[in-house]
């Protein structure tokens, strides 16, 4: 889900995403051949696999005792 | 392998929404992250993006299909592209903008529907309305009162409580402003030294915690620091609490911070009624104001005074439901709890309970309390906040000073858990005080 941005041009918007930090940070990695955009890629999809199997696992795991309630506040 | 999309729910409290406008069509390939549709509730507006790549098999609702239920499935995505005639992608094509217009045709005439009962019973609006309907009474009264906040303009209000602001006052007096809580929050306070009267929306209080410096150190104390000659009229709101399973960072109850703080006035409304005749008090006081609202509530419809000088003033609290035995006291959300606890603690045990919204925090109404303590002798609070040095911490300190020999048992306050608001919804629940501790510590003090 995002959102659909109807208060603001698709120019603007364009124009914002050139200096997306996420873009900028990942084409000066592939400047730098730190990564191909062929291994940024395959890390991208292993991050959704990840968390896709995180979701499920929580969607098909029982709901927490109770007591998880006061677990964690303090060590 | 054939994905569903699912409706989903903008907001824990969404429960259903309206399918504004496809994206894709049937057959069309997408990719993780394309954008699908775009769905809406009374609350904003949202894009669905595909989680996965493959092909739009089905399209299983229609543009302008509306309330359709949260995690219903709305579109098939198949990893491998369907095989179809043309011409019969054609005709099913035909077929849907046929029925499509029928159902456009419907929900016009739902519309009409919902207009006619709008006009028929207007005295019964929402929280939101409420809210909204004060505000522009009051920036039609006064050039002074302006709005400003994260999407308070061009968006509408993140919950839609400014919804048509806009539109009549125009961008100098509803202002949407960058993310950055202390820059705007700080620009205000210093508007509202100047002479302007700055309303401040926070998306929710929780994110008040981001300008607490400019609340109070620059809101609260200045008219004491520079000796009663540079005063702060100003009024911060937005949603505080809980709303639904937005966990521990966006489930917070300020109501007891912001009450500690000398300089500051603190309301806290539960009804469509008393939120319009408290925030016109709020922003009519030359002093800062936190005007404490509830998501949860936004939609609660209520009867409301159309006089557009009705307030209620600061430290009266309503009492809304007269009984004998034991006094809840309460205010914001937990008031429809405790009146629903009221009712069974009638029916099972034919127990008499008053109930006392406070609306006004700080100041606080102490007669109401203690002329009600003196009546049934018994008293429990019901807040959402933390136990400890919460609003119910003070009436206790109230009762036992000014009604010690009038109790007939130890006063019990019922608070969220003394945690951090978990995200689990059992948990959350738990969390939460319930009906049945509000029932279970009216017995505990009548000593059932």
């Amino acid at each position: 889900m995002s959102d659909p941005a109807k208060y603001r041009t698709k120019a603007e918007l364009e124009e914002y995403k050139n200096s997306d930090p996420i873009d900028v940070v990942k084409n000066e990695i592939i400047k730098k051949k730190i990564a191909s955009n062929k291994e940024l890629e395959k890390i991208g999809k292993e991050i959704i696999e990840e968390v896709k199997s995180a979701a499920d696992f929580a969607l098909e795991s029982n709901f927490p005792e109770n007591k998880e309630l006061y677990t964690d506040v303090y060590l | 392998m054939t994905i569903e999309i699912l409706m989903p729910a903008l907001s824990p409290t969404m429960t259903e929404g309206n399918l504004t406008k496809w994206l894709v069509s049937e057959g069309q390939e997408v990719k993780a992250g394309d954008i699908i549709a775009e769905i809406e509730t009374d609350k904003a507006t949202m894009e669905v993006e595909a989680v996965d790549e493959g092909f739009v098999e089905k399209l299983l609702f229609k543009e302008g299909d509306v309330n359709i239920p949260v995690n219903k499935p709305i579109a098939l995505i198949s990893g491998e592209q369907k095989t179809k005639s043309k011409n019969i992608k054609d005709e099913i094509e035909l077929g849907e903008k046929q029925e499509s217009k029928e159902i456009k045709e419907l929900n016009q005439s739902q519309d009409q529907q919902v207009k006619e009962d709008v006009i028929i019973d207007n005295e019964h609006i929402s929280m939101r309305e409420a809210i909204r309907d004060t505000i522009a009474e009051e920036m039609r009264k006064d050039k002074k009162v302006f709005i400003l906040g994260e999407e308070v303009a061009e968006y509408q209000g993140a919950y839609k409580v400014t919804q048509g602001l806009l539109e009549e006052f125009g961008e100098k007096r509803v202002i949407d402003t960058p993310i950055s809580e202390q820059g705007f929050t700080g620009l205000a306070v210093g508007a509202a030294f100047k002479g302007l009267t700055p309303i401040v929306e926070f998306m929710t209080f929780n994110f008040s915690m981001q300008a607490i410096d400019q609340i109070i150190n620059s809101a609260a104390k200045t008219l004491y620091m520079s000796g009663g000659q540079i005063n702060c009229p100003i009024v911060f709101r937005g949603p505080n609490g809980a709303a639904s399973q937005v966990a521990a960072q966006h489930s917070q109850d300020f109501s007891s911070w912001y009450s500690h703080v000398p300089g500051l006035k603190v309301l806290a409304p539960s009804t469509p009624l008393n939120a319009k005749g408290l925030l016109r008090t709020a922003i009519r006081d030359p002093n800062p104001v936190i005007f404490l609202e509830n998501e949860i509530l936004y939609g609660l419809k209520g009867e409301v005074s159309y006089d557009d000088d009705f307030t209620i003033p600061f430290g009266k609290a309503n009492i809304a439901k007269v009984g004998a035995d034991t006094t809840i006291v309460t205010y914001s959300i937990m008031l429809q709890k405790s009146l629903e606890a009221a009712k069974i603690l009638k029916n099972e045990l034919d127990l008499d309970v008053e109930v006392i919204d406070l609306q006004s925090l700080r100041p606080i109404d102490s007669e109401t309390i203690i002329n009600s303590v003196k009546k049934t002798n018994r008293i429990i609070t019901v807040e959402e906040s933390w136990p400890i040095a919460s609003i119910g911490s003070e009436i206790v300190n109230i009762v036992q000073k000014n009604a010690f020999d009038y109790l007939d048992a130890p006063i019990i306050k019922v608070n969220s858990a003394d945690v951090p608001m978990p995200y689990s919804s059992s948990l959350e629940e738990l969390y939460l005080p319930q009906i049945d501790d509000i029932v279970k510590a009216v017995k505990e003090v009548n000593y059932i």
